[in-house]
């Protein structure tokens, strides 16, 4: 059997799958400070 | 006599050069094109990935050489995945991931089928032949592994880009098991979500997100991605970096005509290209042999763990969510777009006929389309 091989590809499973939600949760953060700051940006003024 | 053997060897000399391997393709040949054009699978690629297998696998064919032309300039520099991104990249539309951030989640959570197949396919061992028989067992190499991982990624362009990256003998039937599996999400997904859920947790319904997208947000999106992955997996800079510029031509709202050429023009001719190029790797020789099986099966296991890692991560954000989500959102996440999201809108439907989950799973869907670029980007840098 092919152990080392194995091992190696556990090891690549662990650092993708945490790779690829700390990428994401960043991507999500920015979508959240997009919105954020899109949102805000200046709103009509009510004139009395 | 002489002048007949004189006849029969002029004319039909070239029938000596057949190899028993090639009819096998042209019966493989025969069946893409069977499921392309009589049940409509995939038949912008599967129908010229047929004919090629067919068209290349004549004895001493002469279309060999102008194919092989093509896949050097197209596919060996990875030039025709990555211009198909940018008419992908011009057909979506990321309004609903935009409106509702947190589906991005589950585009992640999906990919997980890439990195368990690719731990499997080091498991699995070949019987390798030679003149006298059999001549014991093999394995696949790791970079072979992570090759057909990426079938994982439900993604023609990503799966052809790492599998060319990482100089894999088995591009083609990579390629085909990708192409294939995408075809067949309708087929695969209902039946893995149903084993995974409950009816009661199908029946889930979401509500909308009223977030308004505005069109800053549409626009900043791709540039943020961009720069986000192609700094932390400088190898997804292409994949995902021609994505967003395909994305951004669609929503800058200067470049109509650009736009509208990257969606059906350049997305067109490359296709029409890419299909019958892939089949370049689609020899007899290399295509009919024992591992070829092993990875049209890894393939299904790839997309039956992305379905099962979406829907799992959907059910394990319901045991602390409020406001429950419908695991099989879960499944949309595995990429395949648009035809995932499709697939469980129709199945929510049908466990609930006022069950709308389109918007829902077409979040998810797009976010799987960064998320498999981005695993394709991470597979990369680990291996080269």
């Amino acid at each position: 059997m092919n152990f080392e091989n194995t091992i190696q590809s556990l090891k690549y499973m662990l650092f993708g799958m945490v790779g690829i939600f700390i990428i994401t949760a960043i991507i999500i953060a920015c979508i959240f400070a997009l919105n954020y700051f899109s949102n805000k940006e200046k709103k009509p003024e009510i004139e009395e | 006599m002489d002048f007949l053997q004189e006849f029969f060897t002029n004319v039909f000399g070239n029938l000596a050069n057949f190899d028993w391997r090639q009819p096998v393709m042209w019966v493989i040949g025969g069946i893409l094109i069977y499921l392309a054009i009589k049940k409509d699978m995939e038949p912008t690629l599967l129908l010229p990935m047929g004919f090629g297998a067919i068209l290349l696998n004549l004895p001493m064919s002469g279309a060999l050489e102008p194919i092989h032309v093509l896949y050097n300039a197209g596919i060996a520099n990875d030039l025709f995945p990555l211009l198909l991104f940018v008419g992908i990249g011009a057909m979506i539309d990321f309004t609903p991931l935009l409106s509702n951030p947190k589906l991005m989640l589950f585009g992640a959570a999906a990919q997980f089928g890439i990195f368990f197949t690719f731990t499997m396919a080091t498991l699995i061992p070949m019987p390798v032949f030679n003149a006298s028989g059999f001549a014991g067992w093999d394995f696949f190499t790791l970079r072979d592994a992570a090759s057909i991982a990426i079938i994982g990624a439900a993604d023609g362009p990503t799966s052809i880009k790492v599998a060319n990256a990482l100089g894999t003998q088995y591009a083609g039937a990579i390629a085909v098991a990708a192409y294939s599996y995408m075809a067949l999400v309708p087929v695969i997904i209902p039946p893995v979500v149903k084993l995974v859920t409950t009816k009661k947790e199908r029946q889930i319904r979401m509500a909308y997100s009223t977030t308004q997208v505005k069109k800053s947000t549409k626009i900043l999106f791709p540039i943020a991605v961009t720069i986000v992955a192609g700094c932390i997996a400088p190898e997804a800079a292409s994949l995902v970096g021609f994505l967003m510029f395909g994305n951004l031509i669609r929503e800058c709202g200067v470049l109509e005509s650009l736009s509208e050429t990257a969606q059906k023009v350049l997305a067109n001719l490359i296709t029409l290209f890419l299909g019958i190029t892939i089949a370049f790797q689609m020899q007899a020789d290399k295509f009919v042999t024992v591992p070829t099986l092993v990875i049209i099966c890894l393939g299904l296991v790839a997309f039956i763990f992305d379905i099962i890692g979406g829907v799992m991560f959907a059910k394990l954000i319901n045991l602390f969510a409020k406001n429950k989500v419908n695991p099989m959102i879960g499944a949309a996440g595995i990429s395949a777009f648009p035809m995932a999201s499709r697939v469980v809108h129709k199945m929510g439907l049908e466990e609930d006929p006022q069950n709308f989950l389109l918007m829902h799973a077409a979040g998810a869907n797009v976010a799987g389309q960064i998320s498999s670029a981005i695993a394709g980007g991470l597979i990369l840098s680990f291996m080269l």
